[in-house]
């Protein structure tokens, strides 16, 4: 099977900190990676450079595009302008287009979605309608027709609702559709972003920490809902995830960070085996800590 | 409690500490004289205050992720919201006939805020960009139509397509510098752009005229005048229609007109609410990350609700221009972007409902009690500040769209 992402060299720095250090690996179609390792390893930051929020210092990142052609995400997020830019009209108006309109959402609509650490949902607005303003792709967003409720605008819309309802029944949320998101309690307000993601159409859905925060029996669900999203939905699922048996039974593929380098990456129980990430984790022997 | 109590004391012994020297002493003649009782009854009032404000947060606390229940106005509203939408519109069309021309104008002035309301509303409450300088697309309307009255002759229905272009154009032109900034810092560079079309428009004399204004003509309905005499080439109404001459027909006409607008209005907000631009400005308002990060491009969507917002203020503009005959700068100082904001907190930000009430009330009320017109600003601000603390989503609260599944799965 083919890789859908591939990350090389990506490399971030904030002030003299190193977040990410050459960091590498691949993410196969259709496939769950994890993306594990301790507090502060720089897991976040990478999916800030791959959603486009953190522009990073050096590096390639490529997408494979819905119909085969690899995307450059860093391309997409605009790097800053050259002198070249200044002489080229075509090049300068790429560049502005990307200062203005690029980063995040452009790579949202290229297909790769997030949920954040810190839940961010909409929260005085309703269920149902989180998740149709993720469908910005399915909406019909010409003004003249939505204010004179055109046919077109009424089926287009009708579809995103149906949509809407599809995911909700799906993460067990559809008896509260109307209601606003903030009175959900903890674990659905989880639900509902990880709904609200599905329904901006991602082809590689990226998740962090979706289980922080939620009880054994929740977790069970969300590794079926992981699995099933997987199977029946062919999403491509990138996940940082701190329970180790959660990660140990849906993953493919274990890629190990710390210190903002990747230490280990393989088969999970390879990589649950291997002593430099017990290490990692358990704390450095003494004197360990020059190599790194 | 305790714990209440003791911060309550606290502030108690804090309070007297700072009001025994500055209200327990006082000079007379020569000698100081101490009054000892006033600021022993402050501090009670800070303590009474402390625990009250205690109790208040508390009871937020305690609520905060339960469903609130609306309280009984709420369910009454949403239970007889038809009757009373029916009730408040032919009440509105058969107000002008019997007040009289001072409160004709009152009710005009009304509706212009009404409109002003909705159109802030869009940008504050909806989208939630504070901006300070909305006066200044009021002002472009108003002088779009003094400016192209005198310089181009132009007529009124031309300026109101006119100034609504042109205060949006403004808008956007305006909403590019501050894509990048939120809450403060877009407040403030709101407010210098309002400060700057003033000041422009106060020290152009060649081309406004400045302090001294522009006279604005009353507009024509179908070439018709509304004048006791026809300027040349025209008729006036009266004659044409065979009836008495009253000067009360043009402000009954330009009431009636600008209800049709603020009709318009609302039927708008009303319906993009529910369109996906809506309900992306409530998004970037509630997190501008999130809706980043499901590919919605936060510039599209603030300049469109900056636009909208400014059209609105365009079109009000020309119409505050049409009622006065006569526009001049100090009619769009930041005391009128303020007082527009105060309509749209205290009618709830992004309810619609509210904003027609609070701007309603807000400008009836002044003219009512004038005797109390130096406590305004101060009623005002105390009313503002309950209701941030207490309704930030207004007296009435907000009525989202439900939705319902349809029969076929
Ligand atoms: N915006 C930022 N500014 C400064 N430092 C940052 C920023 N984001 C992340 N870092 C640093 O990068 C490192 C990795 O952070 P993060 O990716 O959040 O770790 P985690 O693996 O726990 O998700 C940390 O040392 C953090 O302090
Ligand atoms: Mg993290």
């Amino acid at each position: 099977m083919a890789e859908i992402l591939s990350v090389r060299d990506l490399t971030m720095r904030f002030g003299g900190v190193v977040a990410l250090n050459r960091v590498g690996f691949d993410v196969r179609k259709g496939s769950v990676t994890a993306l594990i390792g301790p507090n502060g390893a720089g897991k976040t930051t990478v999916f800030n450079c791959l959603t486009g929020f953190y522009r990073p210092d050096a590096g390639a990142m490529r997408l494979m595009g819905a119909d085969g052609v690899p995307l450059d995400l860093m391309e997409l997020m605009g790097r800053p302008f050259q002198g070249s830019d200044w002489v080229s009209p075509r090049s300068f108006a790429r560049r502005l287009y990307c200062k203005m309109f690029g980063g995040a959402a452009l790579a949202a609509r290229a297909g790769v979605v997030r949920t954040f650490q810190n839940i961010r949902l909409f929260k005085e607005m309703t269920v149902m309608e989180n998740l149709l303003v993720a469908q910005r792709a399915r909406v019909d967003n010409r003004m003249v027709s939505g204010i004179f409720q055109s046919s077109g605008y009424r089926r287009a819309e009708a579809e995103a609702l149906e949509r809407a309802w599809y995911w909700l029944d799906f993460f067990r949320l559809s008896e509260d559709g109307n209601r606003l998101a903030k009175e959900l309690a903890y674990g659905r307000q989880r639900r509902l972003e990880m709904a609200r993601a599905m329904c901006a159409a991602p082809r590689l859905l990226c998740l962090d920490e979706p289980a922080a925060g939620l009880n054994p029996n929740e977790t069970r669900e969300l590794a079926d809902w992981i699995l099933a999203l997987r199977r029946g939905h062919g999403v491509t699922v990138c996940l940082i995830e701190h329970d180790m048996g959660l990660v140990m039974e849906i993953s493919d593929h274990v890629v190990v960070l710390d210190h903002g380098q990747v230490i280990a990456s393989g088969r999970p129980e390879r990589v649950r085996d291997d002593p430099v990430v017990l290490e990692a984790y358990l704390g450095a022997p003494e004197g360990a800590e020059e190599g790194v | 409690m305790p714990r209440k109590l003791w911060d309550a004391v606290l502030a108690g012994v804090v309070a007297l500490l700072l009001f025994v020297p500055l209200t327990g002493v006082s000079l007379s003649g020569y000698t100081l004289e101490g009054h000892w009782q006033r600021p022993l009854w402050l501090a009670v009032g800070v303590v009474l205050g402390r625990l009250l404000l205690g109790w208040f947060l508390e009871r937020r606390q305690r609520m905060v992720g339960t469903t609130r229940r609306p309280g009984w106005i709420t369910a009454w509203i949403d239970d007889h919201r038809p009757y009373i939408v029916i009730a408040a519109v032919i009440g509105a069309l058969l107000v002008p006939w019997w007040i009289g021309k001072y409160w004709l104008n009152v009710a005009i002035l009304a509706l212009i805020y009404v409109l002003l309301g909705l159109g802030l509303n869009v940008v504050v409450g909806l989208a939630g960009l504070l901006d300070l300088g909305f006066v200044a697309f009021y002002a472009v309307g108003a002088y779009t139509y003094a400016l192209g009255h005198h310089y181009f002759a132009l007529s009124f229905w031309a300026a109101v397509p006119l100034g609504a272009m042109l205060a949006a154009g403004f808008g956007v032109v305006l909403a590019f510098p501050v894509l990048r900034m939120h809450g403060d810092y877009l407040a403030i560079v709101t407010l210098g752009f309002g400060e700057i079309i003033r000041l422009i428009l106060n020290n152009w004399l060649e081309v406004t005229g400045g302090p001294n204004g522009l006279r604005v003509p009353f507009p024509s309905l179908f070439g018709m005048d509304f004048g006791r005499r026809a300027s040349p080439g025209h008729v006036t109404l009266h004659e044409f229609l065979n009836i008495p001459y009253s000067n009360e027909y043009r402000d009954i006409f330009l009431y009636l007109l600008l209800f049709l607008v603020v009709c318009g209005m609302v039927f708008l907000v009303r319906r993009l609410r529910r369109m996906p631009l809506g309900r992306n400005w409530e998004a970037l308002r509630e997190d501008e990350i999130a809706c980043r990060s499901l590919g919605i491009q936060p510039v599209t969507v603030k300049l469109s609700a900056f636009g909208l917002g400014a059209m609105t203020a365009g079109v009000g503009g020309v119409f505050f221009a049409a009622s006065q005959g006569f526009v001049n700068p100090t009619s769009f100082t930041f005391l009128e972007s303020a007082h527009i904001l105060a309509i749209v907190v205290l009618g709830g930000m992004g309810s619609t409902g509210g904003v027609i009430v609070a701007a309603v009330v807000l400008t009836v009320l002044p003219e009512v009690l004038r005797d109390f017109a130096e406590y305004r600003g101060l009623l005002f601000g105390c009313a503002m500040v309950l209701m941030m603390m207490w309704r930030p989503r207004g007296l009435m609260g907000i009525r989202r769209a439900r939705f319902h599944r349809s029969e076929v799965g």
